[in-house]
């Protein structure tokens, strides 16, 4: 009997282990994008020529053309994950939702001209994939690097969203229970209450200011607006709690 | 003739006996046509849809009275629970997880990474993000090798 029992608990703790999702899972990175072995090697044969200079230019191209196929699949699974990512956002705001249309379709050019690029490598030469990665580097900082910034923005904002709705919704709940303590006759209360609107008010314009610079596609601006309106809501937390502590002394003091 | 004995001839009068059996052949015949009727009637599939559809219709707008007047009073109580300072504090700790969770999205050097962590606060509560901080907060940083290093040393 004891025997069973033990065995049915050992069965219900593998179990248990076996179907819970281990939250360790969300440390594990993709392996998509490490390139140091390759960079390391290409680092070592510029540095350290080979006397044959045919083997040398051989070995040169072979490993240039991988890292480059290897740079552009990365960039391809990249900017595939963000659209994905953009596509699972659970989005109410039309315009939002036109932003959101206008991050993918500039991510789609990106994707059209990494896989035209990819395409190409296998049939370049030393200069011509020196040329690429060079056209690479500077379409990447002057087009594509933008664009991923702005989807992370956006990203970011649609989160700060839900935050910014359940403040609204805490605030409204407390407004309509704060009103037992009859604010119109406590000083203290009231000006707590006033103080926790305006707060919330100047941080919710922040963040409706950080998606107008998303929509300009201004990625300083809306980091910036994003953080702020961010720091700005916690602090809209603090007033909350303080007035939460204010009413809880009112009660006691009532009681 | 006397009024009295007038009445004392009306209390002998009876009716005709052919009569009495008639009327109560009658009678009987009509109440069990009424009973037969009326069970009929009852297994008629119309009506049991009309009665059933009607009972329905009451315990519905039962129903509808009861949760209407619960809903009702609920929305003019104070929910006091909305002044609980540990759900404030827990809403202000997702703040400040949303915080820390920028932070390290806009300070990733590596656009997997970055991706990764996106990818994984899409869609996800704010339980989870807590654990996805937790986790990126905890792995060492090894500097890998980014795509614009693998670029810059290509195009030399």
């Amino acid at each position: 009997m004891k025997k069973n029992l033990f065995v049915i608990l050992s069965l219900i703790l593998f179990l248990s282990f076996y179907f819970i999702k281990s939250p360790v899972s969300y440390a594990q990175n993709d392996n998509q994008c490490v390139f140091d072995a390759k960079f390391k090697e290409l680092e070592n044969i510029l540095k350290n020529p080979d006397s044959d200079s045919l083997k040398q230019y051989n070995q040169e191209l072979s490993l240039r053309k991988e890292l480059l196929s290897d740079v552009l699949s990365c960039l391809i699974t990249n900017n595939s994950n963000l659209k994905d990512n953009l596509n699972q956002l659970n989005i109410t705001n039309s315009f939002a939702g036109d932003i959101k249309n206008k991050i993918i379709k500039k991510l789609d050019e990106a994707q059209e001209y990494y896989e035209f690029r990819k395409n190409r490598v296998n049939g370049l030469s030393i200069e011509g994939l020196k040329y690429t990665a060079y056209s690479l580097k500077t379409d990447r900082e002057s087009r594509f690097i933008p664009i991923e910034n702005i989807a992370e923005d956006f990203i970011l904002w649609n989160k700060n969203n839900e935050l910014f709705s359940f403040a609204q919704k805490r605030y409204d709940e407390m407004n309509k229970s704060i009103q037992i303590f009859k604010p119109e006759e406590n000083e203290s209360i009231k000006n707590a209450l006033d103080d926790a609107q305006k707060k919330l008010n100047d941080a919710l314009e922040k963040h409706n200011l950080a998606l107008n610079a998303i929509s300009d596609f201004n990625h300083s601006e809306a980091k910036d607006l994003i953080n702020q309106s961010l720091e700005d809501l916690l602090d809209v937390y603090k007033t909350f709690y303080d007035l939460s502590q204010k009413a809880i002394s009112l009660m006691k003091i009532n009681k | 003739m006397n009024i009295f004995e007038l009445l004392k001839q009306l209390n002998k009068i009876k009716p005709d006996k052919n009569y009495v059996l008639m009327s109560k052949e009658k009678i009987l015949k009509h109440q069990e046509q009424n009973e037969a009727f009326e069970i009929k009637a009852s297994l008629n599939p119309s009506r049991l849809i009309f009665r059933l559809g009607y009972s329905l219709a009451i315990t519905f707008s039962a129903f509808i009275i009861i949760f209407g007047a619960i809903l009702f009073f609920k929305s003019f109580t104070p929910k006091l629970e909305a002044l609980n300072p540990q759900a404030i504090k827990a809403e202000a700790d997702a703040i400040d997880f949303q915080i820390q969770l920028s932070k390290i999205i806009y300070n990733a050097k590596e656009n997997n990474s970055k991706n990764t962590l996106l990818k994984k606060i899409t869609g996800t509560n704010t339980e989870e993000s807590k654990t996805i901080i937790e986790a990126s907060s905890t792995e060492t940083s090894t500097n890998p090798v980014s795509v614009e290093d693998v670029l810059d040393i290509l195009s030399k």
